[in-house]
């Protein structure tokens, strides 16, 4: 049996359309409800990031008043602090200077006799050395133990002698069976740096030219021996000279090494200036006055002599030990 | 009219309301609470970076703590070295501007009368420093000496003090000594850090030169002195002026130095470089060496600040 529905249309229409405003109803519901959720979720993080944003500047506070504590208390420390901070420095700058030195003479070779040591006054890591060596190849054999110490040295140049075609008269003659076993600065090394000329060493005649001294030395002031020190592009140069000592043909030479950081002495020496105080118009134009006359007064005489100028001019044996002319007089 | 509406129309409609009522919330409160909480986020993560966080703080009381402990060490220090090496200058804290004439003139300074005294003690005692090494296989230099230049007979001029630098306030001593052995040489370097109650002495510009048993060790040579008293202030009935005077002064002792210098520092103790000299076999130890120069910068208030 077929059924038909003899229904106007507009019945079953009715049904259906109230379904469908029900249904768009729920969907507006939905998204209001949605939103809504989305905006108490927003809320939520704002309400977070206000709550992050008291607790860092809670923090904050704290941490500045921290930070106050600590300033003060530096404040208040701070002259005592600067006058220990001088005193350590100076304990350190003091001290660094004989481990700088022996630093070096602690490779200094029995052959090698040694007539100068500096350390540069203006950057304390270039040490300027001079000396004597009897053989070339002795030079050369220092230069690459020093070269490989890389523990102390980081540069090393030693001049040696040159060797034009034809030989010229420079060449050291070589007498064999030379040693000076002592050196130069006094014993304290496996005689590296031996006692007095004359009494180690193999040397017959002539030891006793090892003796400072002679005319001419008068040029050569307390600290002209700070000349020594640049180690530019000029290092490079110089050659070792055809000498004699005691009798013995060698070379002279002069030697620059860089001492490792660790070694060399601070750059700057430790100075104390005071602190800052409150002082008068006058007073405070007194001290001025006399603080400018001390530094005029001293640079002018770091221009003496060049370093190491007196002692090889002298001539061996040729000059009694009479007076020499101090340039200051 | 609803009957009229075709499905169509009513999901039209519902659409355009869920669209609007969307915006409208999403403007009115989601976008707004987004971007505060952006922007709290932003100050929070700022202020969190400049110690703003719990870490920072402990972190930062930690760097109290430490602090705190280096300023009672750096106190404790300074008490044992100022002892160590600071010597009592004839101030005291119960000192007022009238006594500046008692303090310059009678005040003992190590048995000397008045604070003049001063450049006379310590020369003397630096010289005697060195002396006393001569058992140690250390001899000063003939013409090396500790020149220091006298104070301002201006009583006044004390209250200046708030530091004392030997000898002056931008020279040295040049310094030069016989050293018997290289040994001997680096020990009196390291005798320096042990010298007591006149200062702390730093010492520059090393070289050696020569040969044992003259090795001839050079330096410079300065002694710093902080006093634990300050010096009373000016006192008003012995100046003669006020302000204008005391520059005078200072201007005078300026020129003085940029005289004085030069002749000191050219000259120095000589033989310094002398591998050559005597003849063979003769050991002698050098000739005499060249008369020193004027010390330099010599008067005025050099060393005084």
């Amino acid at each position: 049996m077929l059924r038909i529905n003899l229904l106007p249309s507009y019945i079953y229409e009715k049904k259906t359309k109230v379904a469908h405003v029900a249904a768009a109803l729920l969907l507006m519901l939905v998204v209001l409800g949605g939103c809504l959720a989305w905006a108490l979720a927003a809320s939520g993080t704002k309400a977070a990031a206000q709550k992050r944003l008291d607790a860092a500047n809670s923090f904050q506070s704290q941490y500045t008043d921290i930070d106050t504590q600590i300033n003060t208390v530096k404040t208040q420390v701070a002259a005592i602090q600067a006058k220990q901070d001088f005193i350590s420095g100076s304990q350190t700058y003091n001290t660094s200077w004989p481990v700088a030195i022996d630093a070096v003479a602690e490779d200094v070779p029995p052959y090698i006799l040694l007539n100068s040591l500096n350390v540069s006054a203006a950057d304390h890591h270039v040490v300027t050395l001079s000396g004597f060596g009897q053989h070339e190849m002795d030079l050369a054999r220092w230069w690459i133990a020093l070269r490989n110490d890389t523990f102390k040295f980081t540069n090393v140049f030693i001049t040696l002698p040159e060797h034009p075609y034809p030989a010229g008269g420079t060449q050291a003659g070589g007498a064999g069976g030379f040693g000076f076993g002592a050196g130069m600065m006094g014993g304290k090394r496996g005689g590296m740096m031996g006692g007095p000329p004359g009494m180690m060493g193999p040397g017959g005649p002539g030891m006793g030219m090892m003796g400072p001294g002679g005319p001419g030395m008068g040029m050569m002031g307390p600290g002209m021996g700070m000349g020594g020190g640049g180690f530019g592009n000029a290092r490079n140069t110089g050659t070792a000279t055809a000498s004699e000592v005691q009798g013995r043909k060698g070379y002279d030479f002069t030697a620059t090494l860089m001492l490792v950081d660790k070694l060399a002495p601070p750059t700057t020496a430790p100075t104390w200036t005071g602190v800052p105080a409150p002082s008068t118009a006058g007073s405070s134009a007194t001290g001025m006055g006399g603080m400018g006359m001390g530094m005029m007064g001293g640079p002018p005489g770091m221009m003496g002599g060049p370093p190491m100028m007196g002692g090889p001019s002298g001539a061996p044996g040729a000059m009694p030990p009479a007076g020499g002319s101090g340039a200051g007089d | 009219m609803i009957n009229k509406a075709q499905k169509w129309h009513i999901w039209l409609i519902s659409g355009i309301a869920s669209l609007i009522i969307f915006l409208v919330v999403f403007f009115v409160a989601i976008k707004p609470a987004n971007d505060d909480a952006a922007s709290l986020a932003s100050q929070a993560a700022g202020i969190e970076g400049t110690g703003g966080t719990q870490e920072a703080v402990v972190q930062h009381q930690g760097d109290l703590r430490k602090a705190k402990s280096d300023a009672v060490k750096a106190k404790v220090d300074w008490q044992v070295n100022s002892v160590k090496y600071m010597p009592q200058l004839p101030f005291s804290k119960s000192d007022k501007p009238g006594d500046l004439i008692n303090i310059y003139e009678f005040r003992s300074v190590d048995g000397k009368p008045g604070f003049k005294s001063v450049p006379t003690v310590w020369g003397t005692w630096i010289t005697n420093w060195y002396k006393a090494q001569h058992k140690d296989g250390v001899d000063l230099a003939p013409g090396t000496s500790f020149p220091i230049p006298a104070y301002s007979s201006d009583p006044n001029q004390l209250s200046d003090i708030s530091y004392l630098t030997f000898p002056s306030a931008a020279t040295s001593w040049n310094v030069a000594v016989y050293c018997k052995t290289f040994s001997d040489a680096l020990a009196h370097l390291k005798r320096f850090n042990s010298m007591r109650d006149h200062g702390m002495p730093v010492i520059d510009n090393i070289s050696l030169t020569g040969h044992s048993p003259d090795l001839l060790l050079t330096y410079s040579l300065r002694l710093y002195v902080i006093p634990g008293q300050m010096p009373p202030a000016q006192d008003p009935r012995i100046q003669l002026s006020s302000g204008s005077a005391g520059g005078g002064r200072g201007m005078g002792g300026m020129g003085m130095g940029m005289m004085g210098g030069p002749p000191g520092m050219m000259g120095g103790p000589p033989g310094m470089m002398g591998p050559g000299g005597p003849p063979a076999g003769m050991m002698g130890p050098g000739g005499p060496r060249g008369k020193r120069g004027a010390p330099s910068g010599a008067g005025g208030m050099a060393g005084l600040k």
